[in-house]
């Protein structure tokens, strides 16, 4: 019983760090917009163009989110499998999607909401499948 | 095509075996309660010097350039579905050398997110 809820609160925790990794997606993606694109043809400029990156306040919360999300991520695996934690780790594909329409008001078409809701159907079920092997442990 | 899928394969393959050795480094750590604070050290402590962790996160590193690589001449709409196999290699992995018990439901379960990843990636 202990280890069914263990295994909820984990599956919480999986679902955190997708939503940090959305998130530090975005912090990156705003912080290189002001930076601007990496010139190829100019490598001299690249010291420079490191020193804009450095600087740049957006970039640091998102690497500080990354750090985070990294811890997160190690404390989950020592607890519990990785045929598990992966699977589960899918649904920043949901994420991504929400935080399209919500935020970036983007147009959604009926296929991926379709995708999206078979891809929290496999969650559920793989979810299932570790609850599944706790219940046994325990009786046995 | 054939360039695109080789280095997919690849990029998955690098991936689930960095994801197999954080796990393996992981698993050693025991039952820690990281929400006390000797805990949390303890657990911090043990990630900055485990080397599998640092490994598999090394291969983590090498498989998100490989992807930034694919990312450069394939279309997304094209390679990120094609990507959702690493959710099998991974299982596979996870079977073979973690031996964890991979019932019927989870086999069931991955293949739904995999198939679900496929139609998000259509366009």
């Amino acid at each position: 019983m202990k280890k069914n809820n263990l295994t909820l609160k984990v599956i919480g925790f999986i679902l955190l760090v997708d939503l940090l990794e959305s998130t530090y997606e975005f912090f990156l993606k705003k912080g290189m917009l002001v930076v601007g694109a990496f010139n190829f043809s100019d490598l001299g400029a690249a010291g420079d163009f490191a020193g804009r990156v450095f600087s740049n306040g957006w970039i640091w919360i998102g690497l500080l989110i990354i750090i985070v999300e990294t811890l997160m991520w190690l404390a989950i695996l020592s607890k519990i499998d990785l045929s598990v934690a992966f699977p589960v780790s899918s649904s920043s594909y949901i994420f991504v999607l929400l935080i399209s329409v919500f935020l970036l008001h983007e147009h959604v078409s009926l296929n991926r909401w379709i995708g999206a809701a078979l891809i929290i159907f496999g969650i559920w079920l793989v979810a299932r499948s570790s609850e599944e092997k706790a219940a046994e442990t325990t009786k046995t | 095509m054939v360039k695109l899928l080789l280095l997919i394969l690849f990029h998955d393959l690098i991936l689930a075996n960095g994801q197999t050795l954080i796990k393996r480094g992981m698993q050693t750590l025991g039952d820690v309660n990281l929400m006390s604070l000797v805990g949390f050290w303890h657990f911090i402590k043990f990630c900055a010097t485990n080397i599998k962790v640092w490994s598999g996160l090394a291969l983590n590193t090498v498989s998100l350039c490989l992807w930034m690589i694919i990312l450069s001449f394939a279309d997304l709409s094209q390679a990120y579905p094609l990507d959702s196999l690493q959710y099998v290699i991974i299982a596979v992995l996870a079977k073979v050398t973690l031996k964890e018990k991979m019932s019927p439901l989870r086999w069931t379960g991955i293949a739904v997110i995999v198939i679900g990843i496929i139609i998000v990636g259509i366009k």
